[in-house]
């Protein structure tokens, strides 16, 4: 030990204080002169003649110091710089062995460190807040229903008092969208909002990068304190970065407020998804259509609860104080909090939030297994490139060896030359990481407004590429190198032109590992690919074709109620008069998009099973019209029409699986419930029944909803979206459409202009299988041509060396075909074993991703075989060229040549 | 250059780690003690001394502090480390065998 930690000190001064080293070593050397001086002179001898003869006998300084230098290892700045001089020069000379290394690295790097990138960023970085560690979110669930997130205002104010004890601070927000139009007019921009708590900001340590931030106490009262935070990006691309914007009027929703301050940068909401661009106090949920008592109204539940839990206090602990709070509300508040649970999460745990956490990161883990796939893929085709060449280096390693060089200095030497190799293909791994990342960003933009992913390469991305790129480059040059620097100066003997055959022994299990890994890419992207095709297969219960939608709400720009009706009526008018256009309606959610509506019913005739709170069922809010647009079948009773008005009785329609769960075996026309959070609880009738469709979930029972018509129930969604069936190409639809909405109001925006089926490719529909397809099928794409690259070389390699013994067979008369088989069934062999081995592979990973497919399990047989059967004929095909080619060698020369 | 020293530069180092064994010496000591241990049988050729030194300091066996000499100078002095004493014993048990070795041969020749 005290050896290993002498020699470090040695080196690591000889490293960093070269001079003073040297200085040292002349002193040392003088003192020497000097004590031999003085013996002499003690002999008798004159001074100067004494340190004449003493120098002499120390040797002369010029080689002695030169000496010392060569032990003391500068030799090692000196070696590096020559084996880096000599690989630049090696790699220079075969620039066809360069680029493809360089780019098979680079490629395997590029997608390795952008996966990370995503998962870093979207999984594992915390929060840019104060005590982000320990930061939790609150969920609560009622008897055995399922966790939910959103709290209602007021139960957050007493679980907050609650449990003061174990949070540092509790912070709420809710989630908003909303129109901003800022003075002098213009359209209203459309602005995704959080109304948070007063203490939202101080509680996360936040510092405003302008101006203030919201001060706890704002936001106490409804209405109370008109004022605004912009978000940095927000005000950077909205309001141009100019400093001028504190102190600004602006609109929200129509009503007026002043912007005082602009959010720090980085900061994106406690949503590591979804980014807020303005975050108003909770008082102010006035701008949007809310019943005048909505904090005290404990069934409103919006709002979405995170703290930092204190630092000497446990998970455990906090659970413990949240239960007792649990317990009082349930016994103080029975109509709301019957059999309330409390129940805080880690929140790096819980990203996006506490359903879909364990299944983003199953999905996160399998495609970081995947890309570490790839990379081994590449470091083995690499790898077995670097052994090929290491053998035809034999002669000048051997000269090496001869003239001095220990096996420690050959590796020294090999190791240097292949970190080179690695270390540019890891820089061309920063570009297509790059790349990549702008791909995802994109990507991320489809699923919805606020949903914007940055994904950008910081250090921890940078560092984590380092570190792949180093270890691709010892994984692949490490046991060529190894290999060529144990060779001694005997295998530079002429051997009649044959490569040494050591080589050959390594080829076949590394193509037999690329095919194994690349067998398991392609059947996961077949997996992921039979899982969209299954998706898009599943029967929805409505016809998306040839449907267009455009969604605008009157409400951003201050319309009353009475104005955004009047609107929406003219606007159908217009609509369904248009030439082509076989039916229009409006309807407040799409299915499976990102706006959707819930609320708790009191269902006349249907009592809750005991220890349950009240049914949770979706609704949407429609015009008449909408069964037809959409070719929704009407079951029973009737469809909404004009006659239903503010006037006459509220009426509902209600789905064949709602019929089913709340009034089985009846007659559900006739029936009443009331939705307990509106302001005014009427008690709805139903007239009439459709049948099922799919509306949130893509897969699984078909879920019970209703729906309101918009005349009666304007105040619930004043955002609509038009849909209009029609076989007119979409160009010129919506050109039509946004000039009559532009007739009837210049100021309505209109946003998220698209027809249905593409409107269906959502994150709530089939955007996440058709990812992974195209994320697997990438990979497995890139996989499957590495491979083959990798099995053409070593038949190739074969084909070689095996000329004479070829050209031998074929003169004693052997049929051309026959050689070419004897290669082909080497190369196909490789390529069943590595079928087998892929197999294996395919089915483990396919357990891994059984979670995230639709419809298709992790071992499917048919994919398996069509897979095998893809992969066996590409390797046909990569044995055939080399084998063909190795046929036309002439015999004659085959047989003389050296 | 190869690791592989004549044997006299190997000799040397094992000479001067056992110089360094009862304590700490600069270099100029250290050649002086070997002659004279040696009965001047072992000339020191003072260019060889140093980097032997130097080696032996690289290789962990002994270290190197600057102190202060006889006549108040500063001096590098060295100073055996644990793998240097192990060194030292395993070297000197294999020299003691193989000079007994040839002497047996020598002798033997001799009849």
């Amino acid at each position: 030990m005290q050896r290993w930690w002498a020699m470090l000190r040695y080196r690591l001064g000889v490293w960093l204080q070269p001079r003073r080293r040297a200085q040292e070593a002349a002193e040392e050397l003088e003192r020497h002169v000097e004590m031999e001086a003085a013996r002499r002179h003690g002999e008798g001898m004159g001074w100067e003649a004494a340190v004449r003869q003493a120098r002499v006998a120390l040797g002369g300084r010029g080689g002695l110091e030169e000496e010392l230098g060569e032990v003391r290892g500068g030799a090692g700045l000196r070696e590096l710089a020559q084996d880096t001089r000599h690989g630049w020069r090696l790699l220079w000379r075969s620039p066809g062995f360069t680029l493809a290394a360089v780019l098979t690295l680079g490629l395997a790097v590029g997608v390795n460190t952008a996966v990370f990138g995503m998962v870093d960023k979207l999984m594992l970085q915390p929060l840019p807040v104060a005590n982000a560690r320990r930061l939790a979110v609150l969920a609560f669930r009622q008897g055995n229903g399922p966790w939910l997130e959103p709290f209602s205002i007021a139960d957050f104010r007493d679980i907050r008092a609650g449990t003061a004890g174990v949070f540092q601070t509790l912070v709420g927000y809710e989630f908003g969208l909303d129109g901003l139009s800022r003075p002098g007019g213009g359209q209203a921009g459309r602005v995704v909002s959080n109304y948070v708590t007063g203490n939202y900001f101080t509680g996360l340590g936040l510092r405003p990068a302008l101006g203030r931030l919201l001060r706890p106490g704002e936001g106490r009262r409804p209405g109370a304190d008109p004022v605004v935070v912009l978000s940095y990006d927000y005000w950077q691309s909205r309001f141009a970065g100019g400093r001028a914007v504190v102190g600004q009027a602006v609109r929200i929703n129509g009503q007026r407020l002043t912007v005082v301050g602009v959010a720090p940068r980085g900061f994106r909401g406690l949503n590591a998804w979804v980014e807020p661009q303005i975050y108003l106090p909770i008082g102010m949920l006035t701008v949007e259509v809310f019943p005048p008592d909505f904090m005290e109204r404990r069934i409103l539940q919006n709002m979405l609860v995170a703290g930092a839990v204190k630092p000497n206090v446990s998970l455990e602990q906090a659970q413990a104080a949240l239960a007792v709070v649990a317990g009082r509300l349930a016994a103080a508040y029975p109509a709301s909090d019957r059999a309330l649970e409390l129940r805080a999460a880690w929140e790096m745990q819980a990203r996006p939030d506490l359903d879909t956490a364990a299944a983003l990161r199953r999905g996160g883990e399998l495609f970081w297994g995947l890309v570490g796939l790839v990379l081994l893929l590449a470091c083995a085709n690499v790898g077995g490139i670097l052994a090929v060449r290491g053998a035809a280096r034999t002669q000048e390693l051997a000269v090496r060896t001869a003239l001095g060089a220990g096996r420690g200095r050959l590796l020294r030497q090999l190791m240097t030359e292949n970190l080179w190799l690695a270390l540019a293909g890891g820089v061309v791994g920063l570009g297509v990481a790059w790349a990549a990342d702008r791909a995802a960003e994109a990507v991320s933009l489809q699923l919805g407004t606020g949903v914007a992913m940055v994904f950008p390469l910081d250090a921890r991305v940078c560092i984590y590429a380092l570190v792949v790129t180093l270890a691709a480059g010892v994984l692949t040059g490490l046991p060529p190198a190894w290999r060529a620097a144990r060779r001694g100066p005997a295998a530079a003997l002429p051997r009649g032109g044959q490569i040494a055959a050591g080589a050959g022994r390594w080829q076949t299990p590394l193509v037999v590992a690329q095919v194994a890994i690349s067998m398991t890419l392609m059947v996961m992207a077949g997996l992921f690919g039979r899982s969209l095709w299954q998706a898009q297969k599943t029967p929805l219960g409505f016809d998306p074709q040839q449907v267009q939608m455009w969604t605008m709400d009157p409400g951003e720009m201050g319309a009353t109620p009475a104005q955004g009706l009047a609107f929406y009526r003219a606007l159908l008018d217009r609509v369904r008069a248009m030439p082509g256009v076989q039916s229009a309606a409006l309807s407040a959610s799409v299915p499976f998009g990102a706006y959707s509506s819930n609320d708790y019913l009191q269902i006349a005739g249907y009592s809750n099973p005991p220890g349950q709170g009240l049914p949770l069922v979706f609704y949407n809010v429609v015009s008449p019209g909408y069964f037809a647009t959409l070719r929704v079948p009407l079951v029973a009773g009737r469809n909404f029409s004009r006659a239903d008005s503010p006037a006459t009785a509220a009426v509902a329609i209600v789905n064949q699986a709602f019929a089913d769960k709340y009034w089985p075996g009846r007659n559900p026309l006739g029936q009443h419930f009331a939705k307990v959070s509106g302001s005014s609880n009427p008690s709805y009738t139903v007239v009439g029944m459709v049948a099922n469709s799919r509306f949130q979930k893509m897969e699984g029972e078909m879920e019970p909803l209703f729906y309101l018509p918009l005349e009666q129930n304007y105040a619930l969604s004043s955002q609509q979206t038009l849909q209009a069936r029609s076989a007119v190409p979409a160009a010129a639809l919506r050109r039509e459409v946004e000039a009559a909405v532009g007739e009837l109001n210049r100021e309505v925006p209109v946003f998220d202009v698209e027809g249905m089926p593409e409107a269906m490719d959502s994150a709530g529909g089939w955007l996440r299988y058709r990812i992974g397809a195209g994320l697997a099928g990438l990979l497995a794409g890139l996989g499957l041509a590495l491979t083959a690259v990798g099995l053409y070389g070593v038949i190739a390699q074969t084909a070689d060396r095996r000329r004479r013994e070829f050209a031998v067979r074929l003169a004693l008369g052997a049929e051309p075909g026959q050689v070419v088989g004897m290669l082909l069934r080497q190369g196909l062999g490789m390529a069943a074993m590595g079928v087998a081995c892929g197999v294996v592979g395919a089915l483990a990973a396919g357990r891994l991703a059984a979670g995230l497919l639709h419809g298709v399990g992790g071992g499917d047989p048919l994919i398996l075989a069509a897979v095998g059967g893809f992969v066996m004929a590409t390797a046909g095909l990569a044995g055939y060229w080399p084998a063909r080619r190795a046929l036309r060698t002439d015999p004659a020369a085959a047989l003389r040549g050296e | 250059m190869p690791k592989a020293a004549g044997l006299v530069q190997g000799t040397l180092g094992l000479m001067i780690l056992r110089t360094l064994e009862p304590g700490a010496m600069h270099g100029w000591a250290i050649a002086q003690r070997i002659q004279a241990v040696s009965r001047e049988q072992v000339q020191v050729r003072q260019g060889a001394l140093y980097p032997a030194l130097h080696r032996l300091e690289k290789e962990g066996w002994i270290r190197a502090q600057w102190g202060e000499s006889e006549n108040r100078r500063r001096a590098r002095y060295y100073a055996l480390t644990g793998a240097g004493r192990k060194v030292l014993e395993r070297e000197r048990a294999q020299w003691q065998r193989l000079a007994a070795g040839i002497g047996l041969v020598l002798g033997e020749g001799q009849g």
